[in-house]
């Protein structure tokens, strides 16, 4: 959220800042006051509540005992799960979150094009996005069915090799990927207001300096839909990161087979509301803020610069 | 920089009201949904859906508790079986506990390690009634946390005309592992490359291990031995029954299929008498029940059977508790053999095993497997059990989806893990 900051900086330190005066600063403060509590309430205060009990054996249910680094050293070091929860989630990000950003993108693409019933086009493609997941799991499951499933009977009448799918440990993650492009239209709408904002003039300019199609699209459309794709980027891997609900659904809670669907906030949720462990999954939580910081930290570092914002003085 | 200042005040009091709320909130005590009408006591009681049919005839005895009660009334609160324990341990954490729940017995020393049941050592519980052995599958430590409303045992249920029609003779009550292939192979009917009458419907590993003498962890709670010897043939047979015999379906063969049997598409099925009623209702065949097939340990299977505890957090402990005697000793015991098929737990209804409601021909076999101590207990009541018994599943599913070509490895490797973390010999 990039600009989001940067407008606020602007806004505090620019002029408009320095000209309020403290009527204005109490008004300011009375206006976001319905967040600021909601924040501290919701967000902040179980966020420190719960770095406090990542140190304690707390329960869930009694009391909480201090055991300091405990949660923290199993963790990395007697807890196989935590490694391989880790790993199918970084898998399915590495694999996934590129692969959501091409599909998205290249619909976005096509959907901008001026053709008739566009809007019709546009809103198949949106829908599935916003079917709920546990529905759209449920779905997918029917379709991969090895026996009577949509995707194998496909496979199978092309002679091509099938598969179990969801039941198969190398198939599991690849299939949660699948299911995971099915959503891709929630990217598709973002990028389709980015494209919509590049000027038609920039194009007209390439063309009379005799660009073809794919310049246009590499040298104009990439680069002025950057900031777009820097969101989406950022958005999908932090969503990737916490992927959850189809996982669930597809395993029927137990993350199967042999743990190659136990992504790591499934992970978490099971030592929080199975085994009630509270405190370790705190640590858990922990764990994952972190990650994911790094990970986004890292973003802004590689392609932060390169990415383009129209108000940029 | 004044205003600075006052920012930092109002965040820094906004975190300290925010963290004494916090701290209040986890110390206050549990206040359990009584219902807004002071006329009545309204318990909860948290039960899972064996089956349609069971669930229905449930709620007649309940109703009947409430006619001798007048003043208390009872709602039923349903939770999934294989979410059971995670809704109730839930529900505890979050102040909403039911008054009653009944427990699965792998979960009950993990409720009873979370300090979530009432300790009934004290209460009035009239011993004398129960048969022997029954108020011990309450206790943990000596101290009764539940009382036991139905003990039996699972048997298998067999389609008769699928025998007939196979001709295969009826199994007998001391058959063995090797009748009962024998038997499912000659179920299994294939056309066209593709399996369309299974042998078995699905054999569960816990009855495989009991009957084989192997298990998950020792009964005292002290020792892994899901990598025993007769832990790995027990585990190798019920895979190799899939994947091998391919007299038992695959999971994908199953996925999204229910009650084989009753749809005429197993021969054979894991049965307790609790489905007896649904059984004996929707199945448009002849059917019967026999004590499960012998491993090395003999024609026995795990026991049972169904505690029932009070959430500790309840309001009305004393309405809670007339409600569990009426259920386990009281007149529940007398009703519950003619509606739903429950075994009884006192002495008074020891001979009724028979003549159940809905009991097939060889409901005999039960009353004799349970009166000559063919049960075994196969759940420590140790506070780990059920996460430990959650980590060894999914690799039991993997060996039987990949057909156990390297099933003693597996569990050797699962074995070991767990020793180590839970530090078990």
């Amino acid at each position: 959220m990039g600009f989001v900051k940067k407008k606020l900086f602007v806004y505090l330190a620019g002029k408009a800042g320095r000209q309020m005066n403290k009527s204005r600063t109490f008004l300011f403060y009375m206006f976001i006051l319905p967040w600021l509590i909601g924040f501290f309430i919701f967000t902040a205060g179980p966020m420190i509540y719960s770095l406090y009990m990542s140190f304690t054996d707390f329960s869930g249910l009694g009391a909480a005992n201090w055991v300091g680094l405990e949660n923290y050293k199993k963790l990395f070091t007697g807890d196989p799960l935590f490694w391989q929860s880790l790993w199918n989630t970084i898998f399915y990000t590495i694999f996934g979150v590129p692969l959501g950003l091409v599909v998205g993108y290249m619909l976005a693409v096509l959907l901008n094009a001026n053709v008739k019933f566009m809007g019709v086009f546009r809103t198949i493609f949106y829908l599935p996005s916003l079917v709920p997941t546990v529905a759209s799991s449920l779905l997918w499951i029917i379709i991969f069915q090895p026996d009577f499933g949509i995707a194998n009977a496909i496979l199978d009448f092309f002679h091509l090799p099938t598969s179990n799918w969801l039941l198969s440990e190398e198939m599991v993650k690849p299939s949660l990927i699948i299911m995971s492009l099915w959503g891709a239209g929630g990217g598709m709408v973002i990028y389709l207001a980015g494209l919509q904002s590049v000027p038609a003039s920039l194009y007209e300019a390439a063309e009379l300096d005799g660009a073809g199609r794919f310049k246009k699209f590499w040298h104009i459309t990439i680069p002025m839909t950057s900031n777009v794709i820097f969101f989406n980027l950022i958005m999908g891997l932090i969503g990737s990161f916490q992927i959850f609900t189809q996982a669930y659904v597809v395993s029927s809670g137990n993350g199967g087979p042999n743990y190659k669907s136990l992504f790591y906030v499934f992970y978490l949720y099971q030592d929080a509301f199975k085994f009630f462990k509270m405190g370790y999954a705190s640590a858990l939580a922990w764990i994952l803020f972190i990650i994911i910081l790094i990970f986004t930290l890292i973003q802004f570092k590689v392609f932060g610069k390169k990415v383009y914002y129209e108000y940029d003085e | 920089m004044g205003k600075k200042k006052g920012l930092g005040i109002l965040v820094l009091s906004l975190i300290l009201v925010l963290s004494a709320f916090l701290t209040g909130c986890s110390g206050s005590s549990s206040d359990s949904a009584g219902g807004g009408d002071s006329k009545y006591v309204t318990l909860r009681i948290l039960v899972w859906n064996n089956n349609p049919e069971g669930t229905k005839l449930e709620g007649e005895i309940f109703k009947a508790f409430e006619k001798e009660n007048p003043g208390i009334k009872v709602k039923q609160v349903y939770a999934p079986y294989d979410k059971f324990n995670d809704k109730f341990l839930t529900m505890s954490a979050g102040g909403d506990q039911p008054d009653l729940v009944w427990i699965q017995p792998a979960a009950f020393g993990q409720f009873v390690g979370k300090n979530v049941l009432m300790d009934l050592s004290d209460k009035k519980i009239d011993k004398d009634a129960y048969m022997p052995n029954v108020l011990e599958l309450g206790q943990v430590e000596g101290k009764q946390f539940a009382l036991i409303r139905d003990a039996s045992t699972f048997q298998l249920g067999y389609n008769k005309d699928m025998f007939d029609a196979a001709g295969v003779p009826y199994p007998k009550d001391d058959w063995t592992w090797d009748d009962f292939l024998a038997a499912a192979k000659k179920l299994t009917k294939q056309k066209n490359g593709k399996t369309v009458q299974f042998g078995m419907e699905n054999f569960y590993t816990n009855e495989l291990l009991v009957e084989n003498g192997g298990g998950f962890v020792s009964q005292d709670g002290k020792k892994v031995i899901v990598d025993s010897p007769e832990s790995i043939e027990a585990i190798q047979f019920g895979s190799d029954l899939i994947n091998k015999h391919r007299v038992q379906p695959t999971s994908a063969q199953s996925q999204g299929l229910s009650n084989m049997f009753l749809a005429g598409q197993a021969a054979m099925k894991m049965m307790g008498p609790w489905d007896w009623a649904d059984t004996a209702k929707n199945a448009k065949f002849k059917w019967d029940v026999v004590p499960l097939p012998a491993g090395k340990a003999g024609n026995v299977s795990a026991a049972a059977y169904l505690p029932i505890g009070i959430g500790k957090g309840t309001k009305h402990p004393d309405e809670a508790f007339k409600l569990l005697t009426f259920l386990s000793s009281g007149k529940g015991q007398d009703m519950q053999v003619d509606t739903i098929s429950a075994v009884p737990v006192v002495k008074r209804n020891a001979d009724k095993i028979e003549t159940m409601k809905n009991a097939p021909e060889n409901a005999k076999s039960l009353a004799a497997s349970l009166a000559n101590g063919k049960t075994v207990m196969n759940a420590p009541y140790i506070p780990e059990y059920a996460e430990i018994a959650n980590k060894i599943q999914p690799v039991i599913d993997n060996i039987n989806l990949k057909g156990g070509k390297d099933t003693e490895k597996q569990l050797k490797k699962i074995a070991d893990q767990i020793r180590k973390e839970y530090n078990l010999k």
